[in-house]
């Protein structure tokens, strides 16, 4: 039998005498698809750097295909190439040039690129990729460039590839052709690592499943050996439980909306748009990727101000042509990237978290800065943030975390509604149900939220009414009082 | 974690260590130059000398804060300073100061103007106006000096002292003290370090971003204008060349102090430290017997070092 492409056993990781890992035995066949889950921080990027070489491992030995690797972790980078969430990729470079940066194949010297588009056109075809290859990498969408990534490396001989969440960018239709090119590595030999929060992803795509738990190895199967729940629980631990809370029903009181859109339209909404929510409301806003969504909040929050048409708070009519004017009216928006436009990473999470509201947080002139402190400790508490303190950097923060701060830095505005743009983006599914259930609790205290997410059952299982976006069009509204009047089916029906 | 917060420590102590170790080496290699580098005339010389820098270096702190960057203060100076020996002349103190004051906050507000605004780059904005002012401050006058007769306006401005204690430097402790303040009481502090962190989430959080850096491009006008004033009193009068060379030393003092080239990390009283120790390095390569020409050299140095160490602080993402 050929020798695992990758066998780990007994990997030890401590950093500064805290431990990281323990005892984790981890493997992979040549030509093995096998998903790595856990929640954020339970090691799997620690993992994932053993296995690149560039962490070494306290404890524990590394073999790659038969080889021992101590002493020699960095000859691990020979074999293993990793996708990163944010692509690698220059956007100004053709495919071409991206595919053999750094790596050109040189005829006397000068760069060939007869011999490298032969050889990536071959390539192409053999995994049925239809690109043009002297296409600006700007110009292609995300799908592709994720495909360019993985070519890159395979091109480069890697045998095994790791994968961090390479779908959280891409809609259903490009994660099928990522994953018809991953059973294509599959055949001819490439082991692959997929790392995603997408549980149906690993159900579907791998062979096989190794779950980390604070460090700790809590499962490690074949897929046709276990359950989506099996991995939910080995995942959560004895948190499982807390995920089955149901939605609390608010009665909505249906008499003036708390926010009502008229016939809004702005440079990306060229088609009037009107709606209302209620106050107690947690409206979907549901759609395809490009459908508009973000594009809804640009316009309510005054980052694309409106062209035509009104926005009324409570009735009244309200000009927002800022975002500074749309916090003043009690708007709120958790934008779609907590990294761009949500936090200032460098900065501390009670910096992040006073910002929208330092002109209420004063005594006089200056800023008071006990009761600041006072209302950030309370949202720590209360959101269960986890941190070291309220001057952590938010970059030492986990991504759920961060989230966690950006929903808190809305809140501590006393907002009367909060648009949120896929605020689980990215976040692990323990944190996931965290952040719903904050949500909920708005909701009980006469608070109104508009959401949108890439994921569909999560519209469908928080939102009382969901309004159906097509085409930076509203198509439909469905009501979904009881939480389960709207099926997760039904709901990627309409949508399509 | 813990790793981390020394190290933190450490990066905004090292201004200050570093401070130390000058002092302590110019106090002792110097010691047989003249009356020697730690006698307290030649200490009051530097801080007389390093007053007006610190002032400005307070306001390139806002600006830097805000990643931002303004070329075009020397030039500033040296054209409030004739603005203000013309004004003082002819219409006395109050209008003198006010006037140039006024002058600062429009050069500021026009600097302000190109970034904000135009979205010009603050590189290129600053080194085109700091062109246009050196220009202004040779045209006014024709390359002439402008004395100031006005005995009250030098004592008060620059030349003159409250008891041993030289009246620049209390205006150097009245512009920190409204800088510290500035920085770390009120709300403009944070937003400066908000927009300079990350603009995009500064935005998304209300912030006016446009308004923030008009804001401190007028303060950094309005400062450089008063250093202008300053300069015109501790010399008797306005003249082209004052100061027109300062804003290299501006910018050191403030990224020597800790406060980060690419926004988001700004220190008042780092400025200042700052400030005082490109002083001390000036006033030691003379008593070494370096001439103007060799200062020049040395002096670039020292600034390439501290932006190095600046830059060295932040992570390459």
């Amino acid at each position: 039998m050929d020798a695992k492409a990758l066998e780990m056993q007994k990997i030890c990781m401590s950093f500064n005498g805290v431990s990281v890992l323990k005892d984790v035995d981890f493997s992979l066949g040549q030509g093995e698809i096998r998903g790595l889950i856990g929640k954020n921080g339970a090691g799997k990027s620690t993992l994932l750097k053993i296995v690149q070489g560039i962490y070494t491992p306290t404890g524990g030995t590394v073999r790659i295909f038969g080889e021992e690797m101590k002493g020699k972790y960095e000859k691990a980078s020979q074999y293993v190439g990793m996708i990163f969430q944010e692509f690698s990729l220059v956007s100004d470079l053709t495919v071409l040039e991206n595919i053999y940066l750094n790596s050109e194949i040189l005829k006397k010297g000068f760069i060939d690129d007869k011999e490298a588009e032969r050889r990536v056109t071959e390539y192409f075809a053999q995994y049925d990729i239809h690109i043009d290859v002297h296409k600006k990498v700007r110009e292609l969408n995300s799908s592709d460039m994720q495909m360019i990534e993985i070519c890159k490396a395979v091109l480069k001989n890697k045998k095994i590839i790791l994968m961090d969440e390479p779908t959280a960018a891409l809609d259903e239709k490009q994660c099928e052709k990522l994953f018809a090119m991953v059973r294509q590595l599959k055949k001819n030999k490439i082991s692959v690592v997929l790392i995603t929060h997408h549980l149906k992803e690993i159900m579907q795509n791998c062979d096989s499943v190794t779950v980390i738990r604070d460090g700790i190895l809590a499962l490690n199967s074949d897929i046709c050996h276990t359950t989506l729940e099996e991995i939910i629980s080995a995942m959560l631990g004895e948190e499982s439980a807390a995920l089955k809370k149901k939605r609390s029903i608010v009665e909505v009181n249906k008499g003036t909306p708390v926010l009502e859109a008229k016939e809004i339209t702005s440079r990306q909404i060229k088609e009037p748009l009107s709606f209302k929510i209620y106050p107690g409301e947690v409206v979907g806003l549901a759609g395809l990727k490009g459908c508009g969504r973000t594009e809804v909040f640009r316009a309510l929050y005054g980052v694309e101000p409106i062209t035509s048409g009104a926005i009324y708070i409570n009735g009244k009519e309200v000009r927002i042509r800022h975002p500074k004017d749309a916090v003043g009216a009690g708007i709120f928006l958790v934008p779609e990237s907590r990294q761009i436009q949500g936090l200032s990473i460098e900065h501390s999470l009670r910096f992040n978290l006073q910002l929208p509201w330092l002109e209420k947080m004063k005594k006089g002139i200056f800023l008071d800065e006990r009761r600041g402190s006072e209302v950030v400790e309370d949202y720590i508490r209360r959101m269960q943030i986890k941190t070291s303190g309220k001057d952590a950097a938010i970059k030492n923060l986990s991504g759920g975390n961060q989230q966690k701060v950006v929903i808190a830095k809305a809140m501590a505005t006393k907002p009367k509604i909060i648009l949120m743009d896929d605020p689980t983006f990215g976040v692990d599914v323990h944190a996931k149900t965290e952040i719903m259930e904050i949500v909920d609790d708005f909701k009980k205290t006469g608070g109104a939220v508009l959401l949108a997410s890439s994921e569909i059952e999560e519209v469908n299982q928080n939102c009382s009414r969901i309004l159906i976006l097509k085409n930076r069009r509203l198509v439909k509204e469905l009501l979904n009082q009881d939480y389960e009047t709207v099926t997760q089916d039904m709901l990627a029906a309409e949508i399509q | 974690m813990k790793k981390e917060k020394k190290k933190l420590k450490l990066n905004e102590m090292i201004v200050f260590i570093a401070f130390a170790v000058l002092f302590l080496v110019f106090s002792i290699t110097l010691r047989n130059v003249g009356l020697g580098f730690a006698n307290i005339d030649n200490l009051m010389n530097i801080l007389r000398q390093t007053c007006l820098i610190a002032i400005m270096a307070v306001g390139m702190t806002f600006v830097l804060g805000t990643a931002l960057i303004d070329l075009s203060t020397g030039p500033i100076v040296a054209c409030s300073s004739l603005i203000c020996a013309l004004l003082v002349q002819s219409f006395g103190i109050l209008p003198g100061v006010l006037g140039t004051l006024l002058f600062g906050a429009a050069a500021g507000a026009l600097n302000g103007f190109l970034v904000a605004w135009l979205k010009m780059p603050p590189f290129i904005a600053t080194l085109g106006t700091q062109t246009v002012f050196m220009g202004v401050a040779r045209t006014m006058t024709n390359l002439k000096a402008v004395p100031i007769t006005n005995k009250t306006f030098t004592a008060i401005f620059g030349g003159g002292s409250v008891g041993p204690v030289p009246s620049v430097f209390l205006w150097m402790v009245v512009i920190f003290v409204l800088g510290l303040v500035l920085m770390r009481k009120m709300p403009f502090g944070r937003k400066v370090l908000a927009v300079g962190g990350n603009a995009r989430a500064a935005f998304y959080s209300g912030i006016k971003i446009e308004r923030i850096q008009m804001q401190v491009m007028v303060i950094m006008g309005v400062l450089a204008a008063l250093a202008g004033v300053l300069w015109s009193g501790r010399f008797g009068g306005g003249r082209y060349t004052l100061g027109e060379d300062s804003g290299t030393s501006v910018i050191a003092a403030s990224v020597l102090g800790g406060t980060s080239m690419f926004g988001g990390v700004a220190s008042v009283s780092g400025a200042i430290v700052g400030a005082v120790m490109i002083g001390m390095i000036d006033n030691a390569l003379v008593m070494y017997g370096l001439n103007v020409h060799q200062q020049m050299i040395v002096r670039g140095l020292v600034i390439i070092v501290a932006v190095a160490i600046s830059t060295s602080r932040e992570k390459v993402r």
